[in-house]
């Protein structure tokens, strides 16, 4: 008998071969892990859905919890991932479709759909998040302005930041993100950044997934592009758009993504969602 | 069952009419996997020219369920 039960972070042995045989990236399993143990407070203990042919294991969606304070209200979020199922299940593939999409009283956000699901999102009212990157090229760094210092530090940056940004940040020390902190020498002015060190198909890069200030971060892109191509060894920085919040930057290229990211709120925007607290941080993707 | 439903369905799974049973449906057919159904409720909704609401596109998992839907809006 298929059917559908709630996946719980106990369960993560048992369905660690289902995700081995269709994990398409080198994620250590300890990172895998992280989908089922958050490094954050637990907000639910769900944690997706597993389709099950009796007692086996043939499916699973899962879904990551979250709390966010977005402009003074306590949004809910569940980021959807890994939706896999066994060929010979995929006839039932939608049961878990179903499942998640169910839930009620929440921001769904998925990263990482496939293109021949996207339309399958769309029906059920979900919207684009993001379509494009900007790529800020690896040139040599002349306009470091001397009024804004820089620190990957994570003391230093825990001291600096304000209460909400401190936790925040916390939330995200123990997972592949890494921080870099922009502040002014004489003003109050700062810009937590928030990146992964991702593998595209042919080149590493440093994938931001949150900036605290869009016009802060604008006005220092060379310092970005040096300190964040130093620690995430790599030439390339990208940025979804959204982020940027219209604002211009020197020197970068846009490029579509593969597949457009997507999500469905009855109280964000799209500019009001980033991507933290999402399988890209948890896996580094 | 409407044939132009049975049509439809047999297209989209690569099926011959006559092989899909009496009542198909993604529990019994393997090739019915949720790509195809988004074929077919597309192709249906083309078709009959209706437009089914999300809840409907995760329930009518069968061709007796599509027949149902289609009279429901009044489009069989």
């Amino acid at each position: 008998m298929i059917h559908v039960e709630p996946a719980t972070a106990a369960m993560f042995n048992e369905l660690w071969p289902l995700l081995e045989k269709f994990q398409n990236t080198s994620v250590p399993r300890a990172w895998w892990e992280r989908l089922f143990i958050h490094p954050w407070p637990e907000t639910s203990p769900l944690r997706g859905y597993v389709l099950r042919d009796d007692s086996r294991a043939i499916g699973f969606f899962g879904v990551i919890h979250s709390q966010r304070m977005i402009d003074g209200r306590l949004e809910k979020f569940a980021n959807l991932t890994s939706w896999i199922v066994l060929p010979e299940f995929r006839n039932h593939a939608l049961r878990l479709f179903q499942a998640v999409t169910n839930i009620p009283d929440h921001t769904l956000t998925c990263f990482t759909p496939r293109r021949e699901t996207l339309p399958f999102y769309k029906r059920c009212g979900f919207q684009e998040l993001e379509t494009r990157f900007r790529i800020l090229l690896p040139l040599p760094s002349f306009d470091v302005s001397a009024n804004t210092r820089s620190t990957t530090n994570p003391q230093r940056i825990a001291a600096q930041l304000d209460a909400p940004l401190r936790e925040t940040f916390k939330h995200h020390r123990f997972t592949p993100c890494k921080a870099l902190l922009l502040s002014q020498r004489k003003g109050a002015r700062q810009c937590l950044v928030l990146f992964t060190r991702t593998r595209g198909r042919r080149y590493a890069f440093a994938r931001v997934h949150y900036l605290s200030d869009p016009a802060f971060f604008a006005e220092n892109t060379d310092l970005i592009r040096l300190r964040l191509g130093l620690a995430a060894r790599s030439l390339l920085v990208m940025i979804d758009e959204r982020m940027l919040a219209g604002r211009s930057l020197k020197h970068c290229k846009i490029a579509e993504m593969s597949a457009p990211s997507v999500f469905r709120s009855s109280s964000l925007s799209a500019g009001q969602i980033d991507n933290l607290y999402s399988e890209l941080v948890l896996l580094g993707l | 069952m409407n044939e132009r439903l049975i049509q439809i369905l047999s297209d989209a799974l690569g099926i011959a009419p006559d092989a899909l049973g009496n009542d198909p449906s993604m529990d019994t057919i393997a090739a019915w996997d949720s790509v195809a159904h988004l074929n077919i409720v597309m192709s249906i909704e083309q078709e009959f020219s209706v437009q089914f609401s999300p809840d409907e596109l995760m329930e009518l998992r069968s061709a007796s369920a599509l027949a149902d839907a289609l009279r429901k809006h009044n489009a069989a």
